[in-house]
């Protein structure tokens, strides 16, 4: 029987106190959401001020990494060149979600809104090495 | 005469509901991240010393997303579970438990299942600051009287 590693509340925590220490060291107001590799949500923050808006978008972002297994920075270059990818299901095509890799298989998503969206990579890039690193 | 009665206990569960409607607390100041958090550790304290996996989302007046952590173990439904309650509860100003009942009560009370985006399950309920309602809490996991014990307990988390 094959074995994956799963996403704890505890790794989570990680990961979302990494990237909320990114974002105030940059003065971002931003939401981070952690998802598994069904997308399902696992832990989320939205920091004060951040808009309504920003909390669905960084599930979104998040998941769109978690089920594809690739960042949603991938998929914004994608649909450039193949806009009918615009109805894949699942997929947010906006950079600002990261697949979350360990022992080389994708245990999960991490998704950031709020700022640019390469700042929001930045974010989420931030919280996955807090938990490898951590 | 039986349909009278039938009428008359419509109208009195209505009025009844008319009066509920009428305590609710205003909204006040949404709530913010670090109360948040505090609303979920309350939340999970209890979860944990019942050995119940849950999963605890908190929403603000509107209704959106402000913090959420779901337990290890917990089941996958519950994710979405949690965030219904909360936003049930954020928007009508009320525990869901208020609308499992009126359902369970059938009659009149059963059209509360047309309403949108409201939950009829225990597990959701406002959380007030000073008389306001600053946001919701909603709890999935468990059986749905439990997620109610976890979400009390992460509402008072914050008095």
């Amino acid at each position: 029987m094959k074995t994956r590693p799963e996403l704890a509340l505890a790794d989570c925590e990680k990961i979302a106190a990494g990237a909320m220490a990114e974002a105030r060291r940059n003065k971002w107001i931003v939401a981070i959401a952690i998802l598994d590799d069904g997308g399902h949500l696992l832990h989320f923050v939205r920091m004060d001020g951040a808009t309504p808006a920003s909390a669905g978008i960084a599930v979104e972002k998040g998941r769109t990494a978690a089920i594809s297994r690739r960042s949603s920075g991938t998929w914004q270059e994608r649909i450039k060149a193949r806009p009918e990818m615009l109805k894949m299901p699942g997929i947010l095509p906006v950079q600002g979600g990261l697949p979350i890799l360990a022992d080389g298989t994708c245990v999960g998503g991490v998704g950031v809104s709020g700022v640019q969206s390469h700042e929001d990579e930045q974010i989420a890039r931030a919280g996955i090495e807090a938990l490898t690193q951590g | 005469m039986k349909k009278i009665l039938c009428v008359l206990s419509g109208a009195l569960l209505a009025f009844l509901s008319f009066g509920a409607m009428a305590q609710m607390p205003s909204y006040g100041a949404t709530i913010n991240l670090e109360q948040s958090r505090k609303v979920i550790a309350a939340g999970q304290a209890e979860a944990r010393k019942n050995n119940w996996p849950v999963a605890i989302a908190v929403v603000d007046t509107a209704g959106n997303l402000v913090a959420y952590e779901k337990m290890d173990d917990t089941q996958t439904a519950s994710v979405q579970v949690a965030i219904d309650k909360a936003r049930s509860a954020a928007i009508y100003r009320r525990p869901t438990k208020v609308f499992e009942d009126l359902v369970a009560g059938a009659g009149a009370g059963t059209r509360v299942l047309n309403l949108r985006d409201a939950s009829t399950v225990e597990g959701g309920v406002p959380i007030s600051v000073g008389g306001k309602i600053v946001g919701a809490v909603g709890v999935s996991g468990v059986t749905s009287q439990q997620d109610g014990v976890v979400a009390k307990a992460g509402a008072e988390g914050l008095k």
